[in-house]
């Protein structure tokens, strides 16, 4: 039995509350706003203890920072897009995800991370958009334009889980600043996240506990870390659910929402 | 996306609550001046299935459930 401030709480409440503690005393970065998801926020990370199989839960600035960009206002540019002195426009390079497939690709900038700097990303639920295209009312024909259902996606029973994720340390030489940057491994998305993120069909590599821990501490060699990025978590074993199209702006994000006109999952 | 700063009204104060959010779990930063510590209070889930709130870290409850409803009235009236 657990108590917190008094009241009575789950164990896994209490770790959690204590975790935040923890996060509170040691880390100036939760002392400034932060958000969810696609603004290049932080997040806290599970990294190695250099030399032990121990680790720290440290912050780190979603979006890896390739080491061949110098200043932060060119990681702005990769970030957002930018117009050269031409008048011509770059698009964005978004790389919040390091993509399975090209991890250790030679001369591709993950490969280095993926080889020495692994770490996990902590997580208790994630969000993505599920595409559903509603038919013309009189022709019965798809409409070209989708509309967008937001989903959680989450493990029953499991307060916290692990996504495998690669970190790189980068210093703006223009004024300094050290910068801790990580991008989410995603692979192939399975049954369940095939339907939800059914745009794109990829998923977060959610790792069970003992890869979690063989991704973080092993020696591996190449093969093995295909291997373990190639984990597909056991769609059984997920939830997905609809959450309001504001949940960003809402104080419980994670509570479920009904939308009268959403196709239910189709699982069995 | 959640307001970064808001302001809310607690005994005839002006208070600013800035929002965080650490793993989806939104946590509330109150200032209240140079000579009381800033506060920090989050909705936890009780063992029995309600929530309430409580400080982070452990000490100040009380005045994390007379802040906390004061959160969740700003919250209903400026984002339903």
């Amino acid at each position: 039995m657990c108590y917190y401030n008094g009241q009575l709480v789950t164990r896994a409440e209490y770790i959690r509350l204590k975790q935040i503690e923890k996060l509170l005393s040691s880390y100036d970065f939760l002392k400034t706003p932060l958000q969810i998801g696609f603004d290049y926020g932080k997040n806290a990370i599970l990294k190695r203890i250099e030399g032990a199989e121990d680790f720290d839960i440290v912050p780190m600035e979603w979006g890896f920072i390739p080491q061949y960009l110098k200043t932060r206002e060119e990681v702005d540019k990769m970030r957002h897009g930018y117009k050269d002195a031409s008048g011509r426009f770059h698009p964005p390079i978004t790389t919040l995800n390091a993509k399975r497939e090209e991890l250790l690709l030679p001369g591709k900038i993950f490969r280095d991370a993926a080889l020495k700097r692994r770490c996990l990303t902590l997580s208790s639920g994630f969000y993505e958009w599920r595409h559903v295209y509603p038919r013309n009312k009189k022709t019965g024909e798809l409409l070209k334009t989708a509309i967008k259902y937001p989903h959680r996606i989450h493990l029953p029973g499991r307060e916290y889980f692990f996504m495998a994720s690669i970190w790189q340390p980068w210093t703006d030489r223009q004024t300094g600043e050290y910068v801790e940057s990580f991008a989410i491994v995603t692979a192939a998305a399975n049954k369940l996240m095939e339907q939800v993120h059914n745009s794109k069909k990829r998923m977060p590599c959610i790792l069970p506990e003992d890869l979690a821990y063989e991704w973080l501490f092993g020696d591996l060699s190449e093969q093995r870390i295909r291997e373990i990025a190639t984990y597909q978590y056991p769609y059984k074993e997920m939830k997905a659910y609809p959450v309001r199209k504001d949940f960003q702006t809402y104080l419980d994000p994670t509570e479920p929402y009904i939308y009268e006109d959403l196709p239910e999952l189709a699982l069995s | 996306m959640l307001p970064e700063k808001f302001t809310i009204s607690y005994l005839g104060m002006e208070l600013e609550v800035q929002t965080l959010n650490l793993n989806e779990k939104v946590l509330f930063r109150i200032i209240f001046g140079k000579k009381i510590p800033p506060l920090v209070i989050t909705r936890a889930l009780h063992r029995e299935g309600h929530k309430f709130w409580t400080s982070v870290p452990e000490g100040r409850q009380d005045l994390a459930e007379k802040i906390g409803p004061l959160i969740e009235s700003y919250y209903r009236e400026n984002y339903k």
